[in-house]
């Protein structure tokens, strides 16, 4: 196999998008070659690098709170009621007084 | 299902929904509405759906199955709809000076970078999330990654 070819190997090995077919060719190289192996720890390096340049925001806690506010909104809205058995239906009715008397 | 079981697996999954919207838009308050729209945008889509699925909340394999499915519903939803407002959004997320190199990146490239690589989903998921090709998928990822990190590749050449 030629160098390129193990490199790109290694380089999806540390991004992880090899497939796991490949997951053992990859541990072996990276383990027998010593060359390879200085490669694989700049590929680390740069994946490092590279995860401090995304964005990895952690919702706060009053955000989190107005979604789920608005979210609960939203479902009492749109989403379909639920359909109650004839049995429960006629429980609620009998569970309550018809009709009341004040004096 | 039963609306307090779905909204138990919303609410559960709404950090993670967070992280993705704040990505693609770089600002709280417009994240905030990209999840709430989404939200509406799904549930108005799929409510005969959701309402008629039938299965076990008590389980949990059951349970873990659904929250995967809405996730990646919601994910697919949340980036369509800032693919559609990335015209409006796009003067506010280059304000965002911390992550400048990431926001100079197309909306689809911020998203898959970020599902991949923030947080960590695997190859398979983002094709279905994104309903693209594997070699697609990786051929954005590796576009995106040689933009973000030109400079310093350029910087290690010189040297």
């Amino acid at each position: 196999m030629n160098n390129q070819f193990d490199k790109s190997i290694i380089a999806s090995y540390v991004y992880r998008t090899l497939r796991t077919k490949d997951l053992e060719l990859a541990e072996e190289l990276i383990g027998t070659h010593g060359k390879l192996q200085d490669y694989y720890s700049a590929k680390v390096e740069e994946r490092d690098f590279l995860l401090q340049l995304v964005p990895d925001k952690q919702i706060s806690v009053g955000t989190l709170r107005a979604l789920k506010n608005e979210i609960s909104e939203t479902m009492d809205e749109i989403y379909p009621k639920e359909k109650k058995s004839l049995t429960k239906s006629v429980a609620e009715i009998l569970d309550k007084p018809i009709f009341t008397i004040k004096i | 299902m039963k609306k307090s079981e779905v909204t138990i697996l919303i609410d559960s999954l709404l950090p993670r929904l967070y992280g993705y919207a704040y990505a693609l838009v770089g600002s709280d308050l417009h994240a905030e509405q990209l999840i709430v729209d989404a939200y509406t945008v799904y549930i108005v889509n799929d409510k005969h759906f959701l309402s008629s699925a039938h299965y076990d909340f008590q389980d949990k394999h059951e349970r873990a199955e659904i929250k995967k499915y809405l996730l990646k519903e919601m994910l697919s939803c949340i980036y369509e709809l800032a693919v559609k407002r990335a015209p409006q959004i796009l003067g506010h997320a280059k304000e965002c000076l911390e992550h400048e190199k990431f926001y100079e990146l197309d909306v689809q490239k911020r998203a898959v970078v970020y599902l991949k690589e923030a947080a960590g989903y695997p190859v398979e998921d983002l094709q279905e999330i994104f309903a693209m090709q594997r070699y697609q998928i990786l051929e954005l990822l590796h576009n995106s990654k040689s933009i973000l990190l030109n400079e310093v590749n350029q910087y290690q050449a010189s040297i």
